[in-house]
Formats: C-alpha cells, structure tokens, sequence
C-alpha cells in the first residue's frame, strides 16, 4: 500500500506533539549534551521540537532500541531450598521511532532475521513488534555513504511505516507504507491534501538528487571472491593499520554479536547480555585455543560475515552501506575501499576464468 | 513470554570423580513435567548454569534412551568449569537445551560401527556409543577405540570395564607411551597407530571420532591410509558458544553457525570449511 | 618538510635500513581526515604526508607481535608526544630500542578537529597541546630530527597555558560529592568498546585485566558499576605511565573526557615523585620504583 500526502513543516510538527500527547513514546534523533555534544543519538522525546532531523546522522542507529548495550535476560534469587528464576519485568508498549534514515530501517531488517531463525529472540522481537518506524529521506549525505550500492536504489523503503520527504518549499511528502504506519495518521485531527501530480514530480527530483550525491561503488562481484580466497594473501596485508577495537562493530546497525554473562547484586543475580565484538581478541579465546588470534583473521571474519556468511544463511548483505563504521574508525580503515578491491580481484579472477 | 535464554532447573543426582581434573554429574530436572517431556538426540549439547558464575558448553554425555536422567562430564578449564567443579550431589544448577544437530544413528543400521576417542572426547562418542547399545541388533560389528594420556586420565573407567566384558562388541583401551602404570593390561600407543593396527575395513563402516584436535588430524591421516572415504567418517566440531542457539554470532566457521548446523559433521562437509577452529 | 621526509624514508627503504615504515597519508579528501600508513616499497613515498591533521599515535604499533615478527627494523615518524610513548615503551622493556628507526618532527601542536583551518591557534588547537613539554622531541630517542620552526613565543598557543589543568584548577573547588558525580555520569555513557585501550601506545598487555575471567576483576557488561571500574582500573594503570598523547580522549565514540583524568593522575605523580613519564629513556618508571622515603600519599590522598 502506498498513500502519499503532503505536509508543511507546522503540520508534522503538531502531528508528532499530538503523537507524544497520545501516549506514544517518541524517539528521535537527539545531540548528547556535556563532552559529547556533537554527537546524535535516539532519545526519547518530550516534544517535536527537541528533536533534530537537520541531517540524521545517528552515532549508532537504532539497533540499540531493539537490541540494547546492556540487557536482562532474567533473575535468580537462592531461596533457602533451590534457585528460583524469574523473568524481567518489561512491558511491551507501542512506541514510535522517528527520524530514521532509510538505512537505517535495513539495518533492523538485518537484525530481524537471525532474531527469528527457528530460535525466536522475543526481546527483540516483542519490541520490533510494538515499533512503529517514521524514516525520512536523507537531508544530508556524505563521503562515507555507499548505500545504494548495498540497497538499490534510493530510498530503501521495505522497512519503514511511514516515510517523509522534505521538498525544496520545505513541505513534506509523506508515504504511507503500512497499516501500522496508517494508524497513526487517524491521529492528525484534520483533513490532510493528497499530493498531487506537481508534488510527485517534485518528490521525484529529490529523490533523484540524493541518489546523484551517494557514491557508487560495484559489489557484485564480492561474494564469489570471497567464497573461493579465504586463503588468499590479500587478507594479510589488508588493515594493517586496525587496532581490534570495536568500534566498527558498535556503531554497525546490522552488527548483532553478543556474550551473556552474569552480573551480581546484592539480593539477586542477573543474566545479561552485553554487546560484543568478533573484532575483540577475545571473541573466540578458549582456554587451550584461540582460532583467530592475529587481527586479519578478525578481519577477515568481519568482511566474510557481513558480505559471504550471513547473505548464505539469510540471503542479505549485513551492511547496509550507512558508512558509520568509516566515519568512527580511529585509524581510518575504509569498508568501501576494500570492498572496491575486492570486487577488483572477483573481476579479474572471472576474466582469468 | 517464552525466554529462550532461561534454563531449566536441575539437580545433581549423583556426581562421579573421573580423573583428577574431570567430573560426570548425573542431573535431573526439578520439575517433573519437564522431566517428563524432555527427549533429546545423541549428540545434541545443552548449556550449563553454575548459579552466580555463568553458563558453559557440554555435551550431554548420556545414551539417549535413559529417560530417567542425562549426564553431562567436564574438565576443569576456566571460570565456569571451575566453579561446576566445586558442586556435588545434591547441589543445583540450571540447563538450556538439546541444541544442535545430531548423530543419525538410525541412518547406520545395518553397517559396521567404528568409535574412536581421546581424552574428554569419549563424552559425546559414549552417548553415541550407549544409544547404539540401545538398539544393537541393529548394527553388525561395533568397535570402540579408546585412549588417553595416562591410565588417570580414562574417563568412565567402571563402564570401560563392564564394555570390556561384553561379547558383542570389540573394545581396544589404550594410553600414551609412559602414561602406562603397572596394573595396565590395556594397549600402549597413541589412538592413531593403534587404530591402525586394529585395522578397521572400509567397507559399510561408519567411523565416529572425537578427541583433542592433534589426535583427529592423525586419526584422519589413518583412516586415509585405510581408504576410508570423508562421507564415512564423522566428528564434532567445538568452537567458542555463548547462546547455543544461533543469535551471538559466536560460533561461526565460515557459513555455519556450530551451535546450529553442527556440532556434528562428517569430513566431507569440514573439508570445505575454512581453516579456523 | 613533507618533501624532505619522502626523500629520507625512500632512502631507508631502499638501503633496507628497515623494512617498514610507518607514517600518514590522506585518508578521505572530503573530510580532511589522515591516517596512519605502513610503507614498505620506496616508490610510494609520495604517499606520505604530514601536517597538523596527523594525530595517531603510531608508537602503539611497535608492541604488535604480528608486525614485530614480520619486520625486522620498524621505521616511524614520531611528533613528540608519540617519542614520548617510544621511550616509555624502551624503560618498560617493551621494544628493543636498536629494533625502530624514530624520524622525530618538531611541533607546533595539531588541531582539535578536522575542520581546515588556516593554522593552529588558540582557538583550534588541541587540548592536549598546550604546554607541551615536548614540542622538541628528546634527541635521545630520535634518529633523526626534522624540523619545523617552533616559535617560543607566548602567542605559540603550545605555549599557553594547559586547559585541562585550567579546568582542573577549578573543578578541584568543588566538593568530592560533586566532582565523583560529574565523572560518573561520563563513566555511564561508557559502551565497552576499549577502543581507549586498543589506541594507547601503553596499553599492551596481551590479556588485559579487563578480559580476565580467573578471577574476574569487574563486569564485561557496560552499565554503571562495570564501566567505572573499568574507566578507574585503566586510569590507575597508566598512572605515572600515560605520556599525554590524547589518543584515548580523541578515539572514544562516546568522547568520555579521558584526558582529564590521565592528566590529572599524571599530575599527582608529579607532585608526589617528581616524575614524568616519557622523557628520559634510562629513567626507571615511577610506580615501579621502591623508595623507603615514599610516603605513599598518592594512594591515601
Ligand atoms: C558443542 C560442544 C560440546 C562440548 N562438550 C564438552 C564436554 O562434554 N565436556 C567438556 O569438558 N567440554 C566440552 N566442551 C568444551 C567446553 O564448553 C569448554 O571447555 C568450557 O566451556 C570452558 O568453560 P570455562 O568457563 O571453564 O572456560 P573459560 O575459558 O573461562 O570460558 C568462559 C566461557 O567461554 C566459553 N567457552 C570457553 N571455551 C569454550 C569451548 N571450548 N567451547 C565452547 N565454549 C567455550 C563458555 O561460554 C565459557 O563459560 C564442549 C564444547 C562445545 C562447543
Ligand atoms: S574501528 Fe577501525 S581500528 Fe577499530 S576494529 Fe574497526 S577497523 Fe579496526
Ligand atoms: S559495515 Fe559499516 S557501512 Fe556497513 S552497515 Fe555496518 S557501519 Fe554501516
Ligand atoms: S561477526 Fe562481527 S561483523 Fe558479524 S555481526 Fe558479529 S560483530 Fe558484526
Ligand atoms: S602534545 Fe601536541 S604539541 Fe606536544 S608533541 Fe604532541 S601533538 Fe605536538
Ligand atoms: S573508548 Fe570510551 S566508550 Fe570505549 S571503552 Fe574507552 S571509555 Fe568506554
Ligand atoms: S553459540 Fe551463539 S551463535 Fe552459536
């Protein structure tokens, strides 16, 4: 379904404060106050106006919404005659994300689908359920975007409810994509203008303009270079320069990886997960063996699982070209570099061929 | 909601000192309509929760028809291990599980089984072993190989000697040279040369092997030699796990995901596998 | 400079005086970013660069084993900050000094952020410059010295005063309570990434504390009492240790203002052994040098 309406700068930003009025919990991009002050990152909102969609650019995506840093999985107390568990206390409410970016959204149609392979996650998964995801069009693009590259082209829509387009009058399209997405709708008390012929057009030239502003890089022939060099002499020398820390992994918002572990209290004991990093030496450090212990065979697994391993299991590229992971690297490594190269070699290897 | 992280509570039952450095712990589940419906495949694995310390990975070391227990054997290696070790009977801990693949025993009817095992590796072959035993009219000749460092280093030494006494299997004990002590009447000799002299045939045969990495890469080299095919020999893979059920991204070797397409796999398959576990 | 520095490090590659050498190049044009660059074929000196954009520390890459064991002699450029680091790891043992070949850059202080700037001024340049006591790297650690004028005057802002200790001056007014709230609410924001770790040319430990589990020292989680027993652990670490490069501060994706507390332990050690890490390569390291007369009041407070 598609319904496409236009809305002026006022109109959303009531529309927003009548959802927050409603009851919704609104997240959107907000800049950390004190020492981290340039930073975005997906807060709750008190009003429209708190929020800044100026250029979107999240330190971390959302995936820490659905999938937070740190989370219970449950409680055990020793009771005298045996261990009793209980599950946390969480209450799955509809809530509303704002201010994504169409990558953005991909990245959790990543995640989405290793949280529900035969194991369902209902952390996760309860909380996408309940979520209700408004992604705008990007405002700003930049050198380390490549998302079109990953996605096609521009916008990415399968993820999102609803999704809005600034034009150059300043007034939005709004697309909507879902019945979720038309809900909320019901919840602007007035008549709402259908876009006419002349906003589509308009819709089109924007739409058309981020495109042209995104670089293009070629992957098609990553995967088959991949799938037949693990060995190849290319991993040892390539990130050198990578310190094994895990930024990259962090700010990914397709990067899932997890350790579970037990956090002591005073009265009661809590399983939780935490964020972890196949970038960390110690991801897969056993007592006697330490299969990867050199930081290419980190990297390596870092490239294979993103673009070779998880597109066999789940038929889709975890990256979605957001170029986050370029921008935090303290050393500067860049994704889109080697993937250029890679794909070079997947080139001549099939003109050898 | 169903929490697929939270075990199960169970019970020691029974807790037997194998060597000086490994344990079995016999366990059942505190709840006795989950005692009941609980089944599992040989070969499947279960994560552990020592109450206050964490979780870890075994095996479950027991034949698959025992419905009134499982049993699960662990050597002291780090945190986790460390603190299981300090339990005894009586103690609880917590279980999630059967995960993973399995042994397809019903598939070998009618061959000639082969069991080859070093060290804590005869924990996997023994569930593997006793589910055969189960139902051995449905096998021909079933033979265990089995060796360790040093006579204190045999697990299940009580079982060892009961397998020894039966007639309608072959069983081969061995130790390292220098692991002997005086009262041993078994074979000296690591697994590999040992499995060769006892020379197995390849013809409809299956070989099950589990052991220290080293003693694979040899047991191999073996059955190689004794024109063994990959598809006729399988193994367990063992890599770092956390959740066991496909999500933490933990126990990838290439495509696959240990906890999930694995632990079992037969050397064909491993063959393709990139070189990192 | 850059032309003089491309011609010496040919050279070196070529005479197979080393056979790496580790430097900067541009890393994206559009965002005026810089990297750190490994060189090991002569003909791509023209890569390198250098200006006040290069802010890596490239020191911590001497203590990797996969580059020990595969160069023999390591060449690398090094702003004062960064020898600092060099002979710190020579006391500790770390690097054998006859293993590297130091090309050290006199400095005039790098900028805080990526923005072109004209040049570096008070305004834009970074908190970890001013008073810099090594604008001049010791020649003792130096193979070689290349220099770019450094202005002793007071308008060089490498020659104001540190903002940090200006801070400091007036946080130290406050009272304890409000001082430990201030860094915890920092220490929270903490996600566990130890980039900050993974960026310190003195974090070299093969396994560090913080991954230990026999026994376990704190919790990998990242919430509150895990992250600053995290941050405190690493602080107490480099104390006496830390050389100021400001590496961890500019890396953490959080911007958890690490150089503040580093400095300040730094200033501590200071005040109580008159110490400081990183400029005398035959000096013995504060913390683990045992004095009768210590009167240990770094620790009570
Ligand atoms: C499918 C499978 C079956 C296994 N079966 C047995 C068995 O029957 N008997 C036995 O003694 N051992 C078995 N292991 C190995 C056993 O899991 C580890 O020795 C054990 O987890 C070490 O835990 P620790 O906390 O003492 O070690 P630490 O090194 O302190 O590890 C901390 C945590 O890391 C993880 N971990 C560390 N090493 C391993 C490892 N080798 N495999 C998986 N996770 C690891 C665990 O979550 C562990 O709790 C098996 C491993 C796998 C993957
Ligand atoms: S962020 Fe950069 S340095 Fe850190 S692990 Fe990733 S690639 Fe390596
Ligand atoms: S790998 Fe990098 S570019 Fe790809 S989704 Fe992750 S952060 Fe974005
Ligand atoms: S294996 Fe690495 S790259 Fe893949 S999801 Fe996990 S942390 Fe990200
Ligand atoms: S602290 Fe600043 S001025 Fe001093 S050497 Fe380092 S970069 Fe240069
Ligand atoms: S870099 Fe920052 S967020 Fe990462 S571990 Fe260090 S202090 Fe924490
Ligand atoms: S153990 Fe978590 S994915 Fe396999």
């Amino acid at each position: 379904m598609t319904e496409l309406f236009k809305l002026s700068p006022f109109e959303l930003n009531a529309w927003m404060d009548l959802l927050i009025a409603a009851g919704y919990p609104v997240f959107a991009p907000v800049f950390e106050e004190g020492t981290d002050k340039d930073n975005l990152y997906f807060k709750k909102i008190k009003k429209w106006n708190d929020a800044d969609i100026g250029k979107l650019k999240t330190k971390r995506g959302p995936k820490e919404l659905f999938f937070p840093i740190n989370e219970d999985l449950f409680s055990y107390k020793y009771n005298g005659d045996g261990f009793t568990l209980e599950d946390p206390e969480i209450e799955y409410e509809p809530f509303i994300v704002a201010g994504l970016r169409p990558c953005d959204t991909a990245g959790l149609d990543v995640i989405d689908k290793l949280f529900s392979w035969d194991y369902k996650d209902e952390f996760y998964l309860k909380k996408r359920e309940k979520a209700i995801l408004i992604a705008f069009t990007c405002p700003y693009t930049d050198s380390s975007c490549f998302c079109t590259s990953v996605l096609g082209k521009y916008p990415y829509k399968d993820g999102s409810d609803i999704m809005l387009t600034q034009l150059k009058s300043k007034d939005y399209i709004v697309e909507i994509l879902t019945e979720k997405g038309k809900k909320l709708l019901s919840h602007l008390n007035k008549v709402i203008n259908p876009a006419s012929k002349e906003d589509l057009k308009e819709l089109k030239k924007e739409l058309d303009n981020i495109d042209k502003s995104i670089k293009k890089i070629k992957i098609d022939k990553v995967k088959s270079w991949l799938e037949n060099n693990f060995e190849d002499d290319y991993w040892k020398n390539c990130a050198l320069e990578c310190l094994s820390c895990g930024i990259c992994t962090f700010v990914c918002p397709t990067c899932h990886c997890f350790d579970i572990i037990e956090d002591r209290n005073l009265d009661k004991i809590t399983r939780r997960r935490t964020w972890d990093s196949c970038s960390f030496t110690d991801f897969t450090r056993m007592k006697v063996h330490q299969p990867r212990q050199e930081h290419f065979r980190r990297w390596r697994q870092r490239l294979m699982h993103k673009y070779y391993y998880y597109v066999n299991n789940f038929e889709v590229i975890a990256c979605t070209g957001c170029g986050r992971c370029i921008e935090s690297c303290p050393v500067g490594i860049n994704i889109m570099t080697m993937l250029s190269e890679i794909d070079d070699k997947g080139k001549k290897l099939k003109a050898k061929a | 909601m169903t929490n697929i992280y939270k075990p199960f509570v169970m019970e020691i039952i029974k807790s037997f000192q194998e060597t000086p450095d490994v344990k079995t712990f016999r366990l059942k589940f505190k709840n006795d309509e989950i005692a009941k419906n609980f089944s599992f495949k040989t070969g499947q694995f279960g994560e552990y929760t020592v109450f206050g310390v964490g979780e870890t990975t075994f095996c479950i070391s027991s034949s698959a028809f025992q419905k009134d227990y499982i049993e699960c054997s662990f050597k002291k290696v780090g945190e986790v291990t460390t603190a299981l070790e300090r339990l005894d009977k009586g103690d609880e801990i917590g279980f999630r599980g059967p995960y993973g693949n399995w042994f397809e025993i019903d598939e070998w009817a009618g061959k000639n089984l082969v069991f080859v095992a070093g060290g804590i590796g005869l924990a996997p072959i023994r569930s593997c072993f006793l589910s055969c035993l189960a139902q051995r009219e449905k096998y021909k000749d079933i033979t265990m190989i089995y060796g360790a460092r040093s006579v204190s280093d045999l697990v299940y030494k009580t079982q060892l000697n009961e397998w020894e006494k039966r007639d309608d299997i072959k069983t081969i004990y061995t130790v390292d040279p220098g692991g002997e002590n005086s009262s041993w009447k078994g074979k000296i000799g690591f697994v590999p040369t040992i499995l060769e002299k006892a020379d197995p045939k390849p013809d409809n045969t299956v070989v099950i092997t589990c052991g220290p990495p080293i003693m694979i890469k040899f047991v191999l080299k073996s059955l190689k030699k004794m024109n063994f095919e990959d598809e006729q020999i399988i193994t367990t893979l063992e890599m770092k796990m956390k959740c066991g059920i496909g999500k933490c991204g933990r126990c990838n070797i290439g495509p696959y995901y240990v906890c999930k397409h694995g632990p079992v796999f037969s050397m064909a398959q491993i063959k393709d596998f990139p070189l990192e576990y | 400079m850059e032309q003089i520095l491309r011609e010496k490090v040919k050279e070196l590659l070529k005479q197979k005086t080393i056979d790496l050498f580790i430097g900067y190049s541009i890393s994206d044009p559009d965002k005026n970013t810089y990297k750190p660059f490994f060189i090991t074929d002569p003909r791509q000196v023209d890569k390198l660069t250098y200006n006040s954009y290069c802010f890596n520390n490239l020191a911590l890459y001497l203590t990797k084993d996969e580059l020990k064991n595969r160069y023999k002699k390591i060449g690398l450029l090094c702003k004062g900050c960064d020898a600092r680091a060099v002979i710190t790891l020579c006391q500790e043992n770390q690097i054998e000094r006859d293993s590297v070949y130091i090309i050290a850059v006199t400095c005039n202080g790098v900028y805080r952020d990526n923005q072109h700037y004209e040049k570096i001024s008070k305004d834009n340049i970074a908190d970890k410059c001013p008073g810099c006591k090594v604008t001049n790297p010791p020649a003792s650690i130096a193979d070689e010295i290349i220099e770019d004028a450094i202005k002793d005057d007071k308008d060089n802002p490498v020659n104001m005063q540190s903002p940090i200790s200006v801070w400091w001056e007036n946080f130290d007014k406050l009272p304890n309570e409000t001082k430990w709230l201030y860094f915890k609410a920092e220490f929270d924001k903490c996600i566990k990434c130890y980039a900050c770790r993974q960026v310190c040319p003195l974090c070299y430990c093969t396994i560090c504390i913080a991954d230990q589990n026999l026994p376990r020292f704190f919790s990998k989680s990242s919430d509150a009492s895990g992250n600053a027993a995290w941050n405190i652990v690493r602080a107490y670490h480099l104390t006496g240790r830390c050389i100021g490069c400001g590496e961890c501060e500019r890396v953490c994706p959080v911007r958890i203002p690490l150089m503040k507390i580093n400095k300040r332990m730094s200033q501590a050690v200071k005040e109580f052994f008159d110490y400081e890490g990183g400029l005398d390569k035959e000096a013995p390291p504060a913390l683990v040098t045992f004095k009768n007369d210590d009167d240990e009041n770094l620790f009570h407070g």
